[in-house]
């Protein structure tokens, strides 16, 4: 006589209902932070991409004319109607210039039809708009609109060397007496005047554009010739003294306009650290990106790296080298084409 | 459950254990911490930016800005962190700026519309002729107070 035992249905217990859960939840507070930096790397590996094909455009620029664009300059074009030429500085950024370059010869063509200043906000100006190469993903989208944002969306997350001193655009006739880096108001250099080699010298970096609060980004307009006084400005990468610059007037705005406190960067202080901008001339216009720990450079020979926001910028406190070797440290030197200088690794 | 709880902290471990080194920090001279402060006419004189520039070429300059009472904490790499060792040429600026009506700035748009005005003498702001120096030695250093006179 076989009775069958009567079976409880098998269950989970409590404690391994819990166990289960705290395992699922280890492993998701693991995960998740790992997606995210993938997600970060993918968006490095494209704004490094975007520097790789403005590399390839300033040579292919080069093969044509033989020299490279001048960080500010082309025409003198008002925005009147019909456009015309008067004595004003050229505000065209290389940008422009290498627009054929990178396949929009169409917005380089309605540019030059239209005949707008660079900073002219009208829609068929050509000026307007985003142009993919020209934006890092990593830096959080730009405000579309606003007060005082006079030439309509046209983001640049990108900028263009100067060198290694703060004095700039002190002519505007004959152009740059003191760009000792590849870009200067009317200033076309050569790869044959890079004679500290095309391995050794910046020629362009990341920005980031400046956002509604203290933060990194936006500028001061203090300090302007004090490398020092400028970087005290900023403490924790947030502006705590000095007068600040309307947002739309910072890195991160204009790729049409080549003035230095929209297009340019300047190898004194380190990346990551204070801007302090008079827009238009002298200033100590500094190399930002969202990448911890450092930003992307683009080399004069194509090549893309990135350098550490430690890098060592020599002795600040010192009036800037206006020939012969960089006083800025390694950052220094990296920033100038003909400086004669020994470059250690970066 | 206890060993689950060892397994996580085995983990937290292993996970802090990531930080990287900088070689560029690593190649940093010493910094003593190093504090002052600044009088203009008997007055404590706030904001004003303070520059160090080391007479040692291996030395790094630094930097500080004076506080409400007119102090301030030297910084080379790091907020507040000191100088490095040996004598310093000191300068002393501070500007403000004004618009075309004389009123302080508050955002800057135009470039044009904005004037650097100067509250320090401009002998102050020039390493040969301000006059002030100072000699940052191991440990801590408290300088005597830079005394300026418009």
């Amino acid at each position: 006589m076989n009775e069958i035992p009567q079976s409880r249905q098998r269950g989970f217990t409590l404690i391994e209902l819990l166990v289960v859960i705290a395992i699922i939840a280890t492993l998701v507070a693991i995960l998740l932070p790992a997606v995210q930096q993938a997600r970060e790397a993918a968006r490095r590996s494209t704004c490094k991409n975007n520097l790789k094909q403005m590399g390839l455009a300033l040579h292919n620029y080069h093969d044509v004319f033989l020299t490279l664009p001048a960080r500010q300059g082309g025409p003198n074009w008002t925005g009147s109607d019909p456009p015309s030429e008067v004595n004003v500085a050229p505000r065209h950024s290389a940008f422009v210039a290498i627009l054929p370059f990178i396949e929009q010869s169409q917005r380089h063509d309605q540019i030059f039809n239209s005949r707008r200043h660079a900073w002219h906000g009208n829609a068929d100006s050509g000026y307007i708009g985003v142009i993919p190469v020209y934006v890092c993903p990593s830096d959080g989208p730009m405000l579309e609109t606003g007060t005082d944002r006079n030439a309509a969306y046209s983001p640049l997350n990108y900028a263009l060397g100067m060198g290694d001193n703060f004095n700039l655009n002190t002519d505007t006739v004959t152009g740059d007496a003191n760009i000792r880096g590849l870009f200067g108001f009317r200033k076309n250099f050569k790869f044959s005047d890079i004679t500290d080699g095309l391995s050794n010298t910046m020629a362009m970096s990341e920005v980031v554009a400046a956002t509604a609060d203290n933060g990194l980004g936006r500028a001061v307009g203090t300090n302007t010739t004090s490398p020092l006084a400028c970087r005290a400005t900023m403490v924790q990468r947030r502006y705590t003294s000095g007068t600040l610059i309307h947002q739309f007037r910072c890195h991160g705005n204009r790729w049409q306009d080549g003035r230095p406190g929209y297009a340019g960067v300047n190898n004194i202080l380190p990346p990551n650290n204070a801007t302090c901008s008079s827009q238009g001339g002298s200033g100590i216009y500094t190399v930002s990106s969202r990448h911890a720990g450092g930003a992307n450079l683009l080399l004069a020979d194509g090549a893309v790296r990135f350098v550490s926001e430690n890098i060592d910028t020599g002795n600040l406190s010192l009036a800037p080298a206006t020939s012969g070797a960089s006083l800025y440290g390694v950052w220094g030197k990296l920033g100038t084409r003909d400086g004669g200088e020994a470059l250690s690794d970066f | 459950m206890k060993r689950c709880i060892s397994n996580l902290s085995l983990l937290a471990l292993l996970l802090a254990g990531c930080g990287s080194s900088d070689r560029w920090k690593d190649g940093r001279p010493p910094v003593y911490p190093a504090s002052g402060s600044v009088t203009m006419n008997g007055q404590p004189l706030e904001g004003a930016t303070v520059i160090f520039s080391p007479e040692d070429p291996a030395g790094k300059p630094g930097v500080a800005i004076t506080d409400k009472s007119g102090r301030f904490d030297a910084e080379t790499f790091e907020p507040k962190d000191g100088l490095t060792a040996g004598p310093h040429k000191v300068t002393v600026e501070k500007t403000t700026l004004v618009d075309k009506q004389g009123n302080p700035v508050e955002v800057i748009r135009e470039p044009g519309d904005v004037k650097e005005v100067r509250e320090v003498p401009k002998q102050y702001s020039n390493f040969s002729t301000s006059g002030l120096r100072v000699e940052v030695k191991d440990g801590k250093n408290e300088f005597p107070a830079f005394e300026l006179k418009k």
